[in-house]
């Protein structure tokens, strides 16, 4: 019995918290408050990590960055688990022409360099958390289409399944009922690998001009302290709160994936 | 084995007009809004708009005027011409000068009354028809015809149509033909595109093509090296590489570059000069240290994978070395994952890295892609998009023969 994975769970935990304390206005509602005079200060006690270029407390916009983080993780890893779902059901339950449908558009969005079509989709649409989930959705389905499609097309022969679709059971509730439970893991599993691959994504985005603008995202973050040399003149606070707060939220998320894949026995 | 190559070929050809229709969804069919409109910003006139939607091929045709005439009751031609600067010369077909009216000055009203006054050939009567947009000033009319040479023509003024949309289908085959001909046209400023993007694309290769030879070698033998040793050096390896992955790739190539380009001062800052060998070093190292740690995962886990076949076990209790067991045992059976995966991240060399390209100002695919991304330029993104896909298929291709030719049950599976 291996050692339950506490830590991770906690840490996630403690985001989450912190993401909604920020959604509710408990926790750093005042990020947008400026302080003349007080632009580009190093972190100290007044500002445990240093202001910004306008003034602003950084650590009030980091902690603000776990909800966009959340937010646009969330939205953005739920539409591509959605659509990566649906389509890979329908594909696995109807077979034939619709299967060959779904595998042909997967592989044309597929043959697309992910990256690309993201900036390109993302650039398209303009600024904001909308376009930006949708974005990284269009792209990020195709993975979970695959596997979802590979493994309910081994669901759908075993025994249990024909058992249910002899006794009519609709195929609606065959999908849901039947299938859905033994694809809940590996859903789960998509589902958190998607949700900080949309979180870096969100990053890389604002980073090229084409994601959130006026948002105390993490990515935004890390796009000023680019545009501003913040390194060049030694201030390397920004860019570290960023940085580091996203990678505090990645590694739990991957720790968590790594175990739950060396405990699923490999068929 | 023809059969398979013919097969997989006419499998990546679907797959190529598949291309063509995704691209069509995301650029032109209006699901991301108006192209023209996104293309020239929110304060632009009609005109600039017109203009943008005849590039772009919305319209079949555009009239930059505002103005419209018709010669009653006559199937000869003249011509409205706008000669010597703002002035209008109504001319029979022959080019003899019927009538011209000066336009300098003049709005939109005065003009109308200019026209109805010019002398026209007996039994002949003019019919004009001013169409004042609400985005084309009265004022520009005069520049807007300067210039211009305007049939006027006897037939109805539906004919003269100020701009004739073209019908979506019409658009999507014109599109693709163009595509499919390698015909990508002009970007914003004029420029064709198709040699933009092979000499951007080498340079693209030469960042790309080094760091993931690199990185890929690296990360076969770090896989091959956690699976021979096992225990704690995988675990901490895996441990490792979690975290290296949580952290986001602009933070490595922003510290990176601050500290060995700028505080140690080994490598130049950023640029693109001969010889570029100077400024390539630091991006492909960059870049390695990025690429490294997810595709050591990648093939920790494939060739994993195939170390929990039984004749791994056996070869061992064989008392076969752990280094031939992985040269000779576990590596040959690995090619075919191998060279997927390889050929997967193939097109991804080609755009290099957008990230890494924009950081160091190396004018690759990858940096004209972010430019382009800004500008929404779509022809240009458009361009290097479908290029990419067919890169990719071609190289899926290959991929796929090559498996074929390794493993023949490979090929029994997907013919």
């Amino acid at each position: 019995m291996k050692r339950q994975p506490r830590g991770w769970i906690l840490l996630l935990g403690v985001w989450l918290v912190l993401a909604v304390a920020c959604q509710l206005g408990w926790l750093a509602a005042d990020w947008r408050s400026q302080h003349d005079g007080a632009e580009f200060l190093a972190p100290s006690a007044a500002n445990p990590l240093g202001t910004d270029h306008l003034g602003r407390d950084l650590l009030a916009q980091t902690l603000q960055g776990s909800r966009i983080a959340f937010l646009v993780g969330s939205l953005a890893a739920g539409a591509a688990v959605l659509i990566g779902a649906a389509l890979g059901l329908a594909a696995a339950w109807y077979r034939g022409p619709v299967d060959a449908l779904c595998n042909w558009l997967s592989g044309a969005v597929a043959a697309i360099p992910g990256m690309l079509l993201v900036v390109v989709v993302a650039a398209l649409l303009g600024h904001g958390l909308l376009p930006l989930c949708t974005a990284f959705a269009v792209v990020s389905w195709v993975g979970v289409y695959r596997l979802v499609r590979a493994e309910a097309r081994r669901l759908v022969d075993q025994d249990y399944v024909l058992a249910a679709r002899a006794c009519g059971a609709p195929p609606l509730r065959l999908m849901l009922r039947h299938l859905m439970p033994a694809l809940r893991p590996m859903l789960l599993a998509q589902f958190s690998l998607a949700f900080v691959a949309a979180i870096k994504a969100e990053a890389v985005l604002s980073f090229l001009g084409v994601g959130l603008a006026e948002q105390p995202s993490w990515g935004r973050m890390i796009a000023d302290a680019w545009a501003l040399g913040d390194l060049e003149q030694g201030r390397w606070w920004r860019l570290a709160a960023a940085s580091g707060a996203l990678a505090l939220l990645a590694l739990p998320v991957y720790r968590l994936a790594d175990r739950a894949h060396e405990q699923t026995p490999t068929a | 084995m023809l059969r398979f190559a013919l097969h997989r070929l006419i499998h990546a050809l679907s797959l190529a007009l598949g291309v063509v229709l995704v691209l069509f969804l995301v650029f032109e069919s209006g699901l991301t809004g108006d192209p023209a409109q996104r293309e020239a910003g929110r304060h632009s006139s009609a005109r600039t708009l017109g203009e943008i939607r005849l590039r772009l091929g919305l319209f079949e045709s555009f009239e930059a005027t505002a103005l419209r005439l018709r010669v009653e009751g006559s199937a000869a031609r003249y011509f409205l011409e706008a000669v010597d600067g703002p002035a209008l010369r109504l001319s029979a077909a022959d080019d003899s000068e019927i009538s011209r009216v000066e336009l300098a000055g003049l709005d939109l009203a005065a003009l109308h009354n200019s026209l109805a006054q010019l002398e026209l050939p007996q039994g002949r009567s003019l019919w004009t028809e001013l169409r004042a947009d609400p985005n084309l000033p009265a004022a520009g009319l005069a520049s807007a015809l300067h210039g211009a040479r305007l049939a006027v023509d006897h037939r109805r003024t539906a004919d003269l149509g100020w701009a004739q949309e073209r019908p979506a289908w019409r658009r999507f085959l014109h599109q693709s033909a163009a595509l499919l001909r390698f015909d990508f046209g002009s970007d914003q400023s004029g420029q064709a595109i198709a040699p933009q993007l092979w000499q951007r694309g080498k340079r693209s290769l030469a960042l790309a093509l080094p760091a993931f030879v690199l990185g890929t070698v690296l990360a076969v033998a770090a896989a091959l090296f956690a699976l021979s040793r096992r225990g704690w050096t995988d675990r901490s390896l895996a441990w490792l590489s979690s975290l290296m992955i949580s952290v986001s790739a602009l933070a490595t190539i922003l510290f990176l570059r601050a500290l060995l380009a700028g505080k140690l001062g080994w490598f130049p800052v950023a640029g693109w000069e001969p010889p570029h060998a100077n400024y390539l070093m630091l991006p492909i190292l960059t870049w390695v240290a990025i690429a490294f740690w997810p595709e050591y995962r990648l093939y920790r886990a494939l060739l994993g994978q195939q170390a929990g076949g039984g004749y791994l076990t056996a070869a061992r209790a064989r008392g076969v070395g752990e280094a031939r067991l992985m040269r000779r045992h576990l590596l040959p059976n690995a090619w075919v994952a191998l060279i997927t995966q390889a050929t997967l991240a193939l097109p991804f060399l080609a755009l290099g890295s957008i990230l890494l390209e924009r950081v160091f100002a190396i004018p690759g695919l990858g940096s004209m892609v972010a430019e382009a991304a800004l500008n929404s330029d779509q022809a240009l993104l458009r361009a290097v998009a479908f290029l990419l896909a067919l890169v990719y298929l071609a190289a899926q291709w290959l991929g796929d023969l090559l498996c074929g030719l390794a493993d023949p049950r490979y090929r029994e599976a997907r013919a």
